[in-house]
């Protein structure tokens, strides 16, 4: 098991300061610029088709949370941590 | 008559065998099906629309528009602290163009959905039957709207003004220093003058919830009907006009 456990941990493929950097890069690309705003735009709509059209509320909801997740997610990180 | 399987073609079914209405779009298809019958000369009076499918109709309209509207009120603040600026948007705290019609998009765009499905009524209102349908639906509607608004005006001032006050404002960023001793002073002034901000986006996300209800989900059902009336009535005239 001990393998399992020692192959899952990120430390042992990346250094620190990489994969720091790597999630970094990803939340900044996800939660701000362009690509956070096409994600949000995808999410609102999906989140309208599901919620109006299917009639789907609950799923609708997960994907309104999602959008507001993008669209907030990067004030708020940024406002904690800098 | 229809089966379970023939959905699309029933226009009448079985009683105690009615397919349940699920959505707006179930009921919109229902209505506009007795439309095309009654539009095709079927006689059918208001009074076969039993109780139980007067109440199914209102209790879908109801809760459809508590529904979009609690989406609504959940988003209206992030929808006013960005435009006036107090909530960053995209980590920026300066809105751009986009970024509005997001959050817009993010705040209206259910009940918009909705609004624009249920103007569509208007236009199978013609017969008596349908009209009885659609009468009970949009009172559905009309009543899920007055109650949101009494809600959601009623809560986001009580939490303003009872709340939100100064007093509370200062005994809860003093209670979070006691209990985060390690969070920067200056980042709790900021957090303060935040919760001072989102006093007034909370007053005015209350008028905003007001305006746009009144808007979409009182005046575009009621228009749509009008408008279809008065289109009925010129149709009639038309049609009495000696030629």
């Amino acid at each position: 098991m001990d393998w399992f456990f020692k192959m899952i941990n990120p430390a042992e493929h990346w250094t620190q300061a990489s994969y720091e950097a790597w999630w970094r890069t990803m939340l900044q690309t996800t939660l701000l610029g362009f690509w956070g705003k096409f994600f949000a735009a995808i999410c609102i709509a999906i989140a309208i088709w599901f919620g109006v059209r299917r009639g789907m509320f609950q799923v609708s909801l997960g994907f309104l949370g999602l959008a507001t997740l993008i669209m907030f997610g990067g004030g708020i990180w940024f406002s904690i941590f800098k | 008559m229809a089966g379970k399987s023939d959905d699309s073609a029933a226009i009448m079914t079985p009683p105690g065998q009615d397919a349940k209405l699920d959505g707006v779009f179930d009921v919109v298809s229902r209505i506009q099906k007795f439309s095309a019958a009654e539009k095709r000369g079927a006689v059918m009076s208001a009074d076969f629309l039993s109780i139980k499918e007067q109440w199914d109709l209102m209790a879908i309209g109801f809760k459809k528009t508590i529904s979009s509207g609690l989406v609504t009120a959940a988003f209206t603040p992030l929808l006013v602290g960005v435009i006036e600026k107090v909530i960053p948007c995209f980590g920026d705290a300066e809105p751009t163009f986009v970024d509005k019609i997001l959050v817009f998009a993010l705040t209206i765009g259910f009940p918009l959905s909705y609004a624009s499905v249920v103007y569509h009524l208007g236009q199978y209102y013609t017969g008596e039957y349908t009209k009885a349908m659609i009468k009970q639906f949009i009172s559905g509607v009309i009543w899920g709207a007055i109650c949101k608004i009494i809600v959601v005006f009623v809560g986001f001032n009580a939490i303003s003004i009872l709340l939100m006050n100064e007093k509370n404002l200062v005994r809860f960023v003093l209670f979070l220093a006691e209990h985060l001793p390690k969070a920067p002073p200056e980042k709790l002034n900021k957090f303060y003058f935040f919760l001072v901000s989102m006093r007034g986006v909370l007053e005015t996300s209350a008028y905003f919830v007001l305006f746009i209800t009144v808007a979409i989900q009182i005046c575009i059902p009621l228009a749509s009907i009008w408008f279809q009336n008065k289109k009925t009535k010129e149709h009639a005239g038309l049609a009495d006009f000696p030629t």
